[in-house]
């Protein structure tokens, strides 16, 4: 198993967000979290990356059979954990290339191997870059650095693609994306599922689901996951709404 | 940026390429004459032992002029005493379109204690354009004391970059006076300071002139106890219409001893202005520090890459690429913890003839 979360809860504060989930993942499925607004879905995500926001108080998430949240956030990136931000940050000053090539080079210490030679390293962004798109201009710019929403969400992918991930969380990455935007990125996505890798979309809609076909989808809310199911849930969730949960007695 | 060498004085940018003047403990060479053969500009000293430079009109000089003031104990001239008071007085005359730049280094090696006082004066007839780069790596002991008065005809340009490395007490004032139409100034600042450190920038721009443009941006990071203040004032006068006047300070402090006070300051009589400033001090992004260690760059490089391009940000703008380059690899050095106070930069010489026949 690639990722087994028992019986997780998390505050940030006295507020306690996530209240027990528990969640299994293997590698080669794709996973869809969907469910309200404020009931944890990105605190399940910023917690599997390592936020110090949050305090885990109880449960255990293991990570190829490891202690996960024994592991500083680097650390988990460098064993192949990746976040794909719901809001990417700007770095004024770095460029995509220099970002990338410096956490290349980190987690190729982290392994032990040798730094990326240059001219290795661009012939391996240039074929990267066509994952989602993106153009050689952008990734001359400063990472994030006034990108649209949609270049932001490319951006966040082509990191996926460049920095090759077992297991990556990719948080409302359709958000503020038009449809030929969420295209490119959902096809870069499928571009890079493989046998050996997990992805888990944390969405609200699902019209990310059409393009990305998940094995599982999962309704988190109030702190837990509620339901589980194939991708149908999906549809039948976007037809009744959560308060079919409700109404079911799941919530 | 230099070291003396069996006597012989040798930059450390090796691919700057640059005329020379060396003022040693306060002294010029003695060869020093009003006109040598192959310069591009007229040099000589005022009774009163100012030192002037003068570019006559449409000269553009090909390649920058480096003053370099060292403090350095000289050992086979007379000892210095404990503690050396320097006046170095200056005065760079452009004519009309001419163009030079200038880079004036401050080094020390690392026992002389001395406090050097830079009286400088620029004068840019219309259209001429002038660098002034001065980059202060002295050691801990010594003190600098910049005072540049600068007047601007119109349609002439200045630039002044004054990046504050390593120092136990530099001030750095400036008056730039855009005298004519359309004359420009823009004046950078960066400065890394620690330890017990104090660097202080104080600039005033005056628009005296309708459509001159200026712009401001200071920006240092401070460690340990270091100190700092800056100081910007732009006076746009009643008659300066369509001026463009632009301030920033940028400050990081990377401990909570560190301190930073900053005053920008916009005092405009014109109605017909653009004019912005902003300051801020503050610690480095929490933000842009995790979404880096989410892709497996570790804390500490994830901070120096940040450090690295905050100040960058001025180093890019200095627009002479070899300096550029040094300046960079210094910076990186300095926030890999590998650059000890003047180590890379100073005298750290263990030459024995550095007082004689100085080359310039």
């Amino acid at each position: 198993m690639l990722l087994e979360i028992k019986d997780l809860h998390a505050s940030i504060g006295d507020k306690e967000i996530l209240k027990g989930v528990n969640l299994q993942i293997n590698a080669g499925e794709v996973h869809a979290i969907m469910g309200p607004n404020g009931n944890g879905k990105s605190t399940l995500a910023s917690v599997i990356a390592g936020n110090e926001l949050f305090t885990v108080t109880k449960g255990e998430v293991l990570y190829k059979g490891k202690n996960l949240l024994e592991m500083s956030i680097e650390e988990r990136a460098c064993e192949g954990v990746f976040l794909g931000f719901q809001y990417p940050v700007e770095i004024p000053g770095v460029s995509i290339a220099s970002f990338m090539r410096t956490a290349i080079n980190e987690q190729r210490k982290y392994h032990g191997q040798d730094p990326m030679d240059m001219l290795e390293f661009a012939q391996y962004m240039e074929e990267k870059q066509k994952v989602v798109e993106l153009t050689e201009n952008l990734a001359k710019r400063s990472v994030n650095e006034g990108f649209s929403g949609g270049e932001k969400k490319k951006n966040e992918i082509f990191q996926m693609a460049m920095l090759q991930p077992s297991l990556a969380f990719l948080d409302e990455t359709d958000s503020g994306l038009d449809i030929d935007a969420l295209r490119i990125v959902a096809g870069g996505v499928n571009q890079l599922r493989r046998k050996d890798n997990a992805i888990v979309v944390i969405t609200h809609y699902q019209r990310l689901l059409d393009y990305i076909v998940p094995d599982f989808v999962h309704v988190l809310a109030d702190g837990r996951i509620v339901k589980t199911g194939p991708k149908e849930l999906a549809l039948e969730l976007e037809e009744k709404g959560y308060d079919w949960l409700k109404a079911e007695g799941s919530l | 940026m230099s070291k003396i060498e069996s006597g012989a004085f040798r930059c450390d940018v090796s691919d700057l390429d640059t005329h020379s003047l060396i003022w040693l403990n306060g002294r010029l060479p003695d060869n020093l004459t009003a006109r040598r053969p192959g310069l591009p500009w007229q040099v000589f000293r005022e009774a009163d032992g100012t030192l002037v430079v003068r570019v006559e009109e449409g000269v553009h000089v090909d390649k920058p002029l480096q003053i370099i003031v060292l403090c350095k104990k000289e050992i086979d001239c007379k000892a210095l005493s404990s503690k050396q008071d320097f006046t170095l007085s200056l005065r760079v005359e452009l004519e009309r379109g001419a163009q030079l730049t200038v880079v004036h280094c401050i080094d020390s090696d690392m026992e002389t204690e001395a406090s050097v006082q830079g009286a400088v004066r620029l004068e840019l007839a219309p259209a001429a354009r002038l660098s002034w780069l001065s980059l202060q790596n002295i050691n801990n002991r010594c003190r600098v004391t910049n005072d540049l008065q600068a007047d601007v005809a119109a349609g002439a340009g200045l630039h002044t970059c004054f990046c504050s490395l390593n120092g136990g007490f530099l001030q750095n004032d400036q008056q730039i006076n855009l005298n004519g139409v359309q004359a420009e100034a823009s004046a950078l600042g960066l400065y890394l300071v620690d330890g017990t450190q104090k660097v202080n920038n104080r600039v005033k721009i005056n628009h005296n002139s309708p459509e001159a443009r200026s712009r401001q941006l200071f920006k240092g990071i401070l460690d340990d106890s270091a100190s700092g203040r800056f100081e910007g004032h732009v006076l746009v006068a009643s008659g300066a219409q369509k001026t463009e006047a632009y301030q920033t300070n940028r400050n990081l402090l990377l401990t909570k001893k560190a301190k930073f006070q900053t005053k920008p300051y916009l005092e405009i009589y014109a109605d017909d202005v653009k004019c912005s400033h902003g300051a801020t001090v503050g610690q480095l992004d929490e933000k842009a520090l995790f979404y880096m260690r989410c892709r497996g760059i570790s804390q500490a490089t994830a901070r120096r890459l940040l450090m690295y391009a905050f100040a960058a940000e001025v180093i890019r703008e200095i627009g002479v690429a070899p300096l550029e380059d040094h300046l960079t690899r210094l910076v990186q050095r300095r926030l890999h913890g590998e650059l000890a106070a003047c180590e890379d930069c100073a005298l750290h010489c263990t030459a024995t003839k550095a007082c004689a026949n100085l080359p310039w």
